[in-house]
């Protein structure tokens, strides 16, 4: 190969590289919401009412909202949390609807709520949990090579509930929840093959779906 | 919240537990009051030591955390003078205490999921040294069950149980019979 076919070469296998990073530095690194659509925050409920829903989950609801035809504002939770300490933590947190107008009248909070454009309280409850699991894999390796033998399963449930708070109203909108069950395998002959169920990923579907919906989103 | 930072010990598990999150300042009114805040000596580089029969040892650094949310609070509930007390006459004198710090794991406790408990002893008295009133703040706190270990999700819990003393603080600043008193005495 000369010099040229050489460089023509090399120009080809960057050029993608390239293009594609030119297309990240144009494209906005967080799709701008709509000026129309209020604001909500995605809240979990207190850990101490037995509450463990995970992080991730929230984000993944949170990013899910913003994928329908209108793109609220949504406040990130921990900051969200950190702008009105202490009035957000377990212990010191609203717990049902009733309690918001003691809420709003906290220092500060009604101002914080009112300045932030603050239109829905959606708080989350539930978790995914591991209810059975069974089966046996074993792997070695050796000098005429490696692999595995078998096979393991689990069983995963994932039940969320979201309970959204009008905050113009000071009132309970409503309840919706998720609940999927799967079962993950992982047979081996030489090669692990995992066949995951991802249950969380399909409640978070489900429930940001249903926000989308009950919020008019779409 | 940034989470804190583990340093994990070469042998056996455990390890030694440092949070560095920043404490926001809470939303609350200000009472009409000066303060200086006395800390003990020892405060700041105080730390919970624990070892389980297992020789599994546990080192939290607790002093310079707490310190930063004591600081946030009490900066937020009321007016603090300098700690070398130059140029002030200050209202209150608030001496801080850490009187007991607990945590529990799974495996070694009966908790699915890291959690802390902390309990502060807050002596107040007045400028010439009348006791006024006495705190007892505690604060509870959890972890989150996540895959980067058990000394991050111990990490968070000490530090959302710092956050819950910090609310308790609040509250009851604000509701203490004493400093109500003497905020209503025009002192």
């Amino acid at each position: 190969m000369n010099r040229q076919d050489k460089t023509v070469s090399l120009m080809r296998l960057m050029a993608p590289a390239a293009l594609f990073s030119l297309a990240i530095g144009l494209a906005p690194a967080v799709a701008p919401a709509d000026e129309e659509t209020e604001s909500l925050v995605l809240l979990r409920t207190s850990y101490l009412a037995g509450n463990r829903t995970e992080e991730e989950f929230v984000r993944c609801v949170s990013k899910k909202i913003r994928s329908g035809a209108k793109r609220p504002n949504i406040y990130a939770e921990q900051e969200f949390v950190d702008e009105l300490y202490p009035w957000l933590e377990p212990r010191t947190m609203p717990r049902e609807s009733a309690d918001l107008s003691e809420f709003m009248q906290r220092p500060g909070v009604g101002e914080a709520i009112r300045r932030k454009g603050v239109r829905y309280m959606v708080w989350l409850s539930g978790q995914t949990l591991r209810e059975g699991s069974g089966g046996s894999l074993s792997c070695a390796a050796g000098p005429g090579g490696a692999g595995c033998f078998g096979v393991a399963w689990w069983q995963n449930n994932s039940e969320y509930t979201a309970s959204v708070w009008d905050m113009s109203e000071l009132s309970d909108m409503g309840a919706m929840k998720a609940a999927v069950r799967g079962t993950s395998v992982i047979p081996a002959l030489v090669i692990p093959i995992p066949i995951i169920a991802r249950t969380r990923e399909k409640a978070c579907d489900s429930l940001a779906s249903q926000l989308r919906d009950y919020l008019d989103l779409d | 919240m940034a989470l804190g930072t583990v340093a994990m010990a070469i042998a056996g598990c455990g390890g030694t537990v440092n949070l560095s999150a920043d404490f926001p300042a809470p939303m609350t009114q200000r009472l009409p009051l000066t303060a200086q805040v006395q800390y003990p000596e020892g405060f700041r580089e105080f730390s919970h030591v624990e070892e389980a029969l297992d020789t599994t040892r546990w080192t939290i650094a607790l002093g310079r955390p707490s310190m930063r949310m004591l600081d946030s609070i009490l900066g937020s509930c009321l007016t603090l003078a300098p700690a070398d007390g130059a140029g002030s006459n200050p209202d209150l004198i608030i001496e801080p205490e850490i009187l007991r710090f607990e945590f529990g794991v799974p495996g070694r406790s009966k908790v699915d999921i890291p959690a802390a408990w902390v309990e502060f002893n807050i002596r107040i008295t007045t400028a010439d040294g009348a006791p006024l009133t006495r705190l007892k703040i505690p604060g509870y706190g959890e972890g989150s069950q996540r895959s980067s270990g058990l000394g991050r999700s111990l990490s968070e819990a000490a530090e959302y149980a710092l956050r819950d003393a910090g609310a308790t603080l609040t509250q009851e600043l604000g509701q203490d019979a004493a400093i109500l008193a003497l905020v209503g005495s025009g002192s």
